[in-house]
């Protein structure tokens, strides 16, 4: 059923395209047919090189995402817990936090130059965020009888965190997580543009300027195909830590 | 009631619980008196009902004896020793609010477990038998590895009900732990608190704002006044036991106190100012 409601979405897009096509919206030399863009995707799919582009901008995303969760997840967790912190951070994160990732690629290329370094600190910068405020929010919002209870058990500050809050915190911490996944693949490819010398972004670059107008579509598609194995992946990520939550809310529909 | 002898308990002389000049205000504005002093005492293997009027401050006298809300005067002492601000081992609560005092993302099991965390010296397969074991008693055997939400709201309670019970704690504070399930579920469930605080000569306090149930349940019944709240008066409930819910309730002495008690609690409402 989710499958045929999809192929019918997927029949609908590929319709207005074609249509757009045979109306000759755009020159055709700039707008190729659906079918010569499913070539040219099936061309770079079977590419090693064009491949292997992609699985590096890929696995940077994915290096950048690994130390995102777990340094937003702490950052937020200390905002929460000492109100200080919290206080120092709100004007840096209220300013850095509407930077798009493109805005801070050549600051960051001056700070710490090109290569992984680049593309981790531009994915941490961007994609931390989302991480960081609704694990600040959940930890704040743990409800006072669970706390009371953790207590009247006899549960030490910090093993209330640990048993209580923090387990309490993931299902919200994971629409921070699920915000992150796209992010970080948005810097990836980003940084590919800007300031990267391989990459799928680089080689959507590269074919943009070589006028082969049926690759940039492909590699267009296959951008959208990397965002979706990136939110399976948190999907898969999510069942695994709060399969409960996914249950609960499965059984209360 | 001399059968109902505490396991391991000092003779009953010294009271298990003893409270002493309460007193505990909400700083405003408006400030709010609710506390204005509260003494009584529990005696082990003893169960004692608190009943009042509504908003008279039951829910602040527990936490305040469970040492989770700072009082501002007074004092409580657990076992000989003045509780501040930490649950005392050897207490334990069950709340009203089930659903949300009960972890979602632990199982049934898993929840009666969390009760035990002062076991350190225990194995987890120990205490896993011990939970399995409470679990069965309070009729849920079958359902460990049941999610808590997945049961109706008088099992989750009787979840709640296992893991005060799993502490092994010389003191079970109630509150109003039967308040939002349904007539039927609530009769079963006061008999199986009733079996359980028998069987193991558990002491009990009782918060309630149920008038019948305070005295189904109690040994000793402690009238609370309306805010600011004093204890109005301690009645001593004669009634054999085990109790029953339709014999019992039919027992002259039973009508007297309800009768007694709720006139009461009457009378402090229709006389209610304002607050302060």
């Amino acid at each position: 059923m989710i499958w045929m409601r999809r192929g019918l979405a997927l029949a609908l897009v590929v319709g207005v395209w074609q249509v757009a096509v045979w109306l000759e919206v755009a020159p055709e030399r700039y707008l190729p047919t659906p079918l010569q863009a499913l070539q040219a995707l099936l061309r770079i799919v079977s590419s090693r090189d064009d491949m292997a582009a992609n699985g590096l901008t890929l696995a940077r995303a994915l290096a950048g995402f690994a130390l995102t969760v777990p340094l937003g997840i702490a950052l937020g967790a200390l905002g929460a817990l000492v109100p200080a912190f919290q206080r120092m951070m709100r004007p840096w994160s209220e300013l850095l936090r509407p930077l798009p990732p493109a805005a801070i690629i050549p600051i960051s290329v001056f700070a710490i130059g090109f290569g992984i370094k680049l593309y981790l600190f531009v994915i941490v910068f961007a994609a931390v965020w989302p991480v960081y405020f609704n694990t600040m929010a959940a930890f704040a919002g743990t409800s006072d009888i669970l706390l009371r209870t953790g207590r009247a058990f006899g549960y030490s500050k910090p093993e209330l965190i640990w048993s209580v809050v923090l387990p309490q915190a993931l299902p919200q911490i994971f629409i921070g997580i699920r915000i992150a996944a796209t992010v970080s693949l948005i810097g990836s490819v980003v940084t590919d543009l800007f300031a990267g010398q391989d990459g799928v972004g680089y080689l959507l670059f590269e074919r943009a300027f070589a006028l082969r107008v049926a690759d940039v579509f492909a590699l267009t598609v296959l951008c959208g195909l990397n965002g979706m194995i990136f939110n399976e992946m948190v999907s898969i990520l999510r069942r695994l830590t709060i399969g409960w939550h996914v249950r609960m809310m499965a059984e209360a529909a | 009631m001399a059968a109902r002898t505490g396991a391991g308990l000092a003779p009953s002389s010294a009271p298990l619980l003893r409270v002493e000049g309460l007193r505990k205000a909400f700083a405003g504005p408006p400030r709010v008196e609710v506390l204005a002093d509260v003494s009584f005492s529990v005696r082990g293997g003893e169960f004692v009902s608190v009943v009042g009027p509504s908003g008279c401050g039951k829910t602040t006298l527990l936490l305040a004896l469970a040492g989770l809300l700072p009082a501002d005067g007074g004092a409580v002492d657990f076992a000989g020793a003045r509780v501040r601000h930490l649950t005392p081992e050897g207490m334990a609560i069950v709340f009203q609010d089930y659903s949300r005092s009960l972890l979602p993302w632990k199982t049934n099991l898993g929840n009666v477990l969390f009760g035990m965390h002062r076991f350190k010296g225990q194995s987890t397969a120990e205490k896993t038998e011990q939970a399995m074991a409470l679990l069965e008693s309070v009729g849920l055997a079958g359902f460990e590895r049941h999610y808590p939400w997945q049961l109706s709201g008088g099992m989750q309670q009787r979840v709640a009900i296992a893991r005060g019970l799993a502490s092994r704690s010389r003191l079970l504070l109630l509150d109003e732990p039967l308040a939002s399930v349904d007539a039927q579920t609530r009769a079963d469930l006061q008999d199986l608190l009733l079996g359980i605080a028998s069987r193991y000569g558990q002491t009990c306090v009782l918060v309630t704002h149920d008038v019948e149930e305070a005295t189904y349940m109690g040994d000793r019944i402690v009238v609370l006044s309306k805010r600011p709240t004093r204890v109005a008066r301690e009645i001593t409930v004669e009634l054999p036991r085990p109790r029953d819910q339709i014999e019992t309730r039919e027992q002259p002495r039973f009508l007297e106190i309800r009768h007694e008690v709720l006139s009461y609690i009457r009378r402090e409402r229709s006389g209610a100012g304002s607050a302060s």
